[in-house]
This record gives C-alpha cells, sequence and structure tokens, in this order.
C-alpha cells in the first residue's frame, strides 16, 4: 500500500517521534509512505487568523502536488489535517484550483482505520500492553469543526480508543476528549495553556489513567512539556506520560526503536511502562 | 476572553464591531472551533472571530493583545523566508520582537538535547512559488492565485 505522507513543520522538529513511530509502524504493516515532493507548511492557525486567502493558498499548494502524484495523503498533524481539509472543502476560487485529481486527505489515525491497518495490526501484534491504563485525547482539530472534517462522532470520538483496546491497553472514557489544551497560545498566553493542560491532567488521573495518548504535535508538546511548569506554579505533580498512538503501535508490535522514541519525551514513560512488564 | 462568544456574535448583531476589534477575546481565540460546532443558529463563530482579526489588522486598529499578533506575524515571515517554519529561528525572532529573550530558556535548551529542535532550516525548493502565495495585489490584498495580476509585496 502506498500514499502520500505530509510530515509538517512539527514532525522535522519539536514532534520527532511522532514522526519517527509512524515511519516505523507503517514500514512494519507493508505501507509506503511517500513524504510529498516539496511541501510547504500549511499556515497552521497564523495564517487563516491573519489572511484568509493567505491561508488556503498554503494548504492549496499542497493540495496541487498531492493532486499530481495520485495518491491518498495521510497527515499526522492535527493543525495540517485540518487546514489541508478546509483547502479541500473551499468549494470557489482557488480551493477548486488547487485540486487535481481524485485522492483523499485522511488523518494518519483515520487512515488505520479505513485502510484495514487495525487487521493486520491484529495479526502482527508480538505483545499485549497489559492492561496499560490510559486515556484517549484527540483535541480540537482532528474532529471539528464536523462540516470540514467530516467526523461523525465529533463529541465523543472513539476511534482511538477501539484502537488501544486492540493493543491491550484499557482504554478509559472520560469526558475531556476534545476540549482544547491551549495550542498555540503555549508561546504568548502561557497562563491560558497552563490552565487548560493543568485541567486535562487533573482529569485524566480522576479517571484513573497511567498516561494520556495522544494524535497531535501541539496537544502532545503542551501535556508533555509543561507538566514541570505547572508544578512549579501549583505544586501539582501529576508525571503523565503522554504517548503518541504510534509509539504504543510500535511498542506492541516490539519496534526495536520504541525506547528511542519514549527518551525524546519529558515525562519519560519507561518507568510506567516497567512496572506493566513493557519495558 | 473580554467577550464571550455569544456576546461577541451579539455586538455584531448591534453594530458594535468597533469596540470588537480592539477586545482580547478576538486574539485569545485559539479556533477551537467549539463554538462554531456547538452554535445552535449554527454560526461559524469561530470564522467570524477569523474576519474580526483580519479586520482588526487592515484597519490598522492596535490589537489588544500585541505579543500574539506578533507571533503571527513571525510565523507567516518564517513560511515566507524558507516555505516551512524552522521552530529555533521562529522562536528566536519571537522572543527577539518581544524582548522574552530568557522565557522558556531551559525547555528549549531540553528540546535541544532531545534532538527536537533542529539547527538548520529545511526548506522549499521552489520558493519562487511561496513568494508568489504571499503576494498582493494593487489593493494590497494577497491573491494567492497563481495566476492573478499582482506586484510582489
Amino acid at each position: 500500500m502506498k500514499v502520500s505522507y505530509y510530515p509538517g513543520c512539527a514532525l522535522h522538529g519539536t514532534a520527532l517521534e511522532y514522526d519517527e513511530s509512524t515511519k516505523a509502524v507503517t514500514q512494519l504493516l507493508g505501507v509506503k509512505l511517500c513524504e510529498l515532493p516539496d511541501w510547504n507548511c500549511c499556515g497552521a492557525s497564523s495564517a487563516h487568523a491573519t489572511d484568509e486567502t493567505l491561508a488556503i493558498a498554503l494548504a492549496g499548494r499542497n493540495l496541487r502536488i498531492a493532486g499530481k502524484q495520485g495518491m491518498d495523503l495521510v497527515v499526522p498533524c492535527a493543525a495540517c489535517y485540518s487546514r489541508l481539509k478546509a483547502a479541500e472543502s473551499e468549494k470557489n476560487g482557488y480551493g477548486t484550483v488547487a485540486r487535481e485529481g481524485t485522492f483523499r486527505v485522511l488523518s494518519l489515525l483515520d487512515f488505520f482505520f479505513i485502510s484495514g491497518l487495525m487487521e493486520t495490526i491484529a495479526a502482527s501484534k508480538k505483545r499485549s500492553l497489559n492492561g496499560l491504563k490510559v486515556v484517549c485525547y484527540y483535541g480540537c482539530l482532528l474532529v471539528r469543526p464536523p462540516k470540514v472534517t467530516g467526523a461523525k462522532h465529533y463529541e465523543f470520538p472513539e476511534t482511538m480508543d477501539r484502537l488501544m483496546e486492540l493493543l491491550g491497553a484499557w482504554s478509559i472514557p472520560w469526558s475531556y476528549k476534545t476540549d482544547c489544551c491551549g495550542a498555540s497560545l503555549v508561546l504568548t498566553r502561557m497562563d491560558i495553556v497552563l490552565a487548560l493542560t493543568g485541567r486535562l491532567l487533573e482529569n485524566a488521573i480522576k479517571a484513573g489513567a497511567e498516561a494520556i495518548v495522544v494524535a497531535c504535535p501541539l496537544c502532545q508538546s503542551n501535556l508533555d512539556s509543561r507538566q514541570e511548569e505547572i508544578f512549579r506554579k501549583t505544586g501539582k505533580q501529576h508525571e503523565l506520560p503522554v504517548l503518541y498512538f504510534t509509539e504504543l503501535i510500535g511498542l506492541s508490535l516490539d519496534h526495536k526503536d520504541a525506547f528511542r522514541w519514549f527518551k525524546r519525551h519529558f515525562v519519560d514513560p519507561t518507568k510506567l511502562l516497567a512496572s506493566k512488564g513493557l519495558a | 476572553m473580554d467577550y464571550k462568544p455569544h456576546q461577541a456574535m451579539q455586538m455584531i448583531n448591534l453594530g458594535m464591531i468597533k469596540r470588537l476589534l480592539s477586545c482580547k477575546t478576538i486574539w485569545v481565540c485559539v479556533s477551537c472551533y467549539t463554538c462554531s460546532t456547538r452554535c445552535p443558529n449554527d454560526v461559524n463563530v469561530a470564522k467570524v472571530m477569523d474576519w474580526l482579526r483580519q479586520r482588526t489588522l487592515q484597519g490598522k486598529v492596535a490589537p489588544a493583545e500585541k505579543e500574539i499578533a506578533i507571533f503571527h506575524r513571525t510565523f507567516l515571515d518564517a513560511i515566507r523566508a524558507h516555505g516551512r517554519v524552522h521552530e529555533l529561528t521562529m522562536m528566536v525572532r519571537y522572543k527577539m520582537a518581544t524582548r522574552k529573550y530568557f522565557d522558556d530558556m531551559k525547555l528549549g535548551w531540553k528540546m535541544f538535547a532531545k534532538g527536537k529542535l533542529r539547527l538548520l532550516p529545511s526548506s522549499v525548493r521552489n520558493r519562487t512559488q511561496i513568494a508568489d502565495l504571499f503576494a498582493k495585489d494593487s489593493h494590497g490584498q494577497t491573491c494567492g492565485n497563481l495566476s492573478c495580476e499582482r506586484k510582489r509585496a
């Protein structure tokens, strides 16, 4: 199976382990990821917040390139996914011109679901996650706005939960699956991000989670790298590992590099995994 | 947020746009789309927030959250330069523009130590195409369409 792959800027930088684990597990599962040639930044929130035409144009250029490649376009980063879907759904003007050919724009999470990879994972799984208690955090842009993403269950999505259960984890239902982490305000209004992520972490722990599983680079970064700051400001120590869903797939498939990815985290998941007999 | 989303929409109904252009709400909004998804009147509130921000910048009204506006500008400047955002350069430029040189230094160093901050930017090869996307027409509006009449901004 071959698909176009749009990593986005974060996967080449602060979300390196997301890129590494995605490439590693897709290779094991027989998927060839073809990085979109000469892709440009999707514009993220800064473009659509300040210049709508530029926002569609930036995302649209990538759709043109993808059209020429002729394969479905798989997008790991939720923000990039949101922007590419927005350009795709732009009915007039640049959006229609931007799209050439017939291909789908899929989030990495959706790609796992609709391409038969769940069955492949079930067959290739080397070990179970031994009832590791997780909550799945989808964030905003994977599901909203539903008119753009086409998400059916945008208030209480369950795809990641099903995936975690397939791997042998216990995915606990909780009420904060799609509550915003504060996203790009982390550099400009850190107080807001600390409040929002603090609430997410507390409620994850209240739900009984030992780790949070995510599918978005900015969510992962906010939840993982700010726990120390939250502790300094509020005295609340959460020590909750925040893992990309692809890292857990890799662990379950016994990929040799899994522990290298975990080293890139701020809250080290190794101790928790060792306590579950997974290290 | 000085005005909640539903208050902002009502202010538009009442013609109070000028006040909205100088409020914090429109900048603190992160476009999480919860409002647009749940509005019982099907108003795309988040998109209206986008429009309000764009009107503020076009009308040269001073953004009430200066640093957030600077962040967006710095981000877009980074895209214009390389076609992709090099996180390290972007953060340095942002900190210089806001003079918050030492915030997050420890975190930045840890990110670097973990290999998560690339030293060198990776660039789009066809940077002329990127420059074209940023080009503005004679009214100063981004045209973003590769074939429209334009002059380089």
